[in-house]
């Protein structure tokens, strides 16, 4: 009897420790809904990086190479990267409660609403929050909904402001033009 | 004539000199070529030796090898030299392991970035439109 003791004892710590250390870096947690709608979608991408696989991934950056130089600036200041992508066949294949259970996250004193499109004509929605903190920006989330995909993004740590402009810039994408409008919705 | 002369000899004396030629090497090669059983027991003498002889050969390279290796600082070596192979081998594996996973959360990393890129721009992008429409009307 005395020997499953210390096999409880590690089961439980182990599900204390799973539990535990998703929501350790991530700012906002990702619903059940949300991660449940990869079995419905086309493609999926799901991306998790904490701290240290951000700092083992920066090793193997070409310093050389445009794209993971400024990769390397942008993450050399980050405690996680996380990304969870669906893209679907057909249109309404997911409901925007997941995203309004998401944006409830986003409600806190430290949160700002940045940007926010609502696109009746297209049916696009995207918001960009940011995390202040000590004036500093110490997290970003992105939230972009269409008909045929949702796009969830939660960048954890030190921002430079200069950096999430500068994002649009990058890795192949147009650099953004202007200066992005607060609250504006249609 | 002699009668005490056997019979043969009677008749060498009636042949002529080739016909006892003939006779002497007939039976010379009679002799030469008659069958002669081999002494008893040579055949288990032979095997004997032969497997004497086999033996002798395997217990001597045998001994060398002892030999060889009951040398301390060559069986040192040799240990040496297999565990230096081992390490080296689990170390390159390790490494490849290593280099596999670094590439793999690199290229993680850069998909995020150019989503969080994309997204951030088509944001930009009906930012920019909307402003656009509000300075026509």
């Amino acid at each position: 009897m005395f020997h499953k003791l210390p096999l409880k004892i590690a089961t439980a710590v182990l599900a204390a420790t799973s539990i535990a250390l998703p929501a350790g870096a991530q700012d906002i947690k990702f619903p059940v809904s949300l991660e449940n709608l990869a079995a419905k979608a086309k493609e999926t991408v799901d991306v998790t990086l904490d701290g240290p696989m951000l700092k083992w991934a920066s090793k193997f950056m070409d310093k050389d190479k445009e794209d993971d130089a400024e990769a390397k600036r942008i993450i050399q200041n980050l405690k996680g990267i996380y990304v969870r992508s669906y893209e679907f066949e057909k249109e309404g294949e997911y409901s925007l409660s997941v995203v309004e259970e998401i944006r409830s996250q986003l409600q806190g004193p430290v949160w700002q609403h940045m940007v926010g499109v609502r696109s009746k004509k297209e049916g696009d929605n995207a918001d960009v929050y940011v995390k202040m903190e000590n004036g500093q920006v110490n997290g970003l989330v992105v939230i972009a909904a269409d008909p045929h995909e949702l796009t969830i993004v939660n960048l954890v740590g030190l921002i430079d402001p200069d950096q999430i402009s500068g994002l649009s810039g990058e890795f192949g994408i147009p650099k953004m033009t202007g200066k992005p409008h607060a609250q504006k919705g249609k | 004539m002699n009668p005490e002369l056997p019979q043969q000899e009677l008749r060498r004396n009636e042949m002529t000199a080739p016909e006892i030629a003939d006779i002497s090497l007939d039976a010379l090669l009679r002799r030469t070529l008659q069958r002669e059983d081999a002494p008893a027991g040579f055949a288990e003498r032979v095997l004997a030796e032969a497997t004497r002889r086999q033996a002798g050969a395997s217990s001597a390279s045998a001994s060398a090898r002892r030999r060889t290796f009951a040398m301390p600082g060559l069986r040192f070596a040799a240990a040496a030299a297999v565990l230096v192979a081992a390490s080296v081998g689990v170390r390159y594996h390790a490494e490849q392991q290593e280099r596999a996973q670094g590439e793999a959360a690199r290229n993680k990393v850069m998909l995020a970035l150019r989503i969080t890129s994309n997204k951030l721009h088509q944001v930009q992008m009906h930012v920019s439109q909307m402003s656009t429409d509000d300075s026509t009307n």
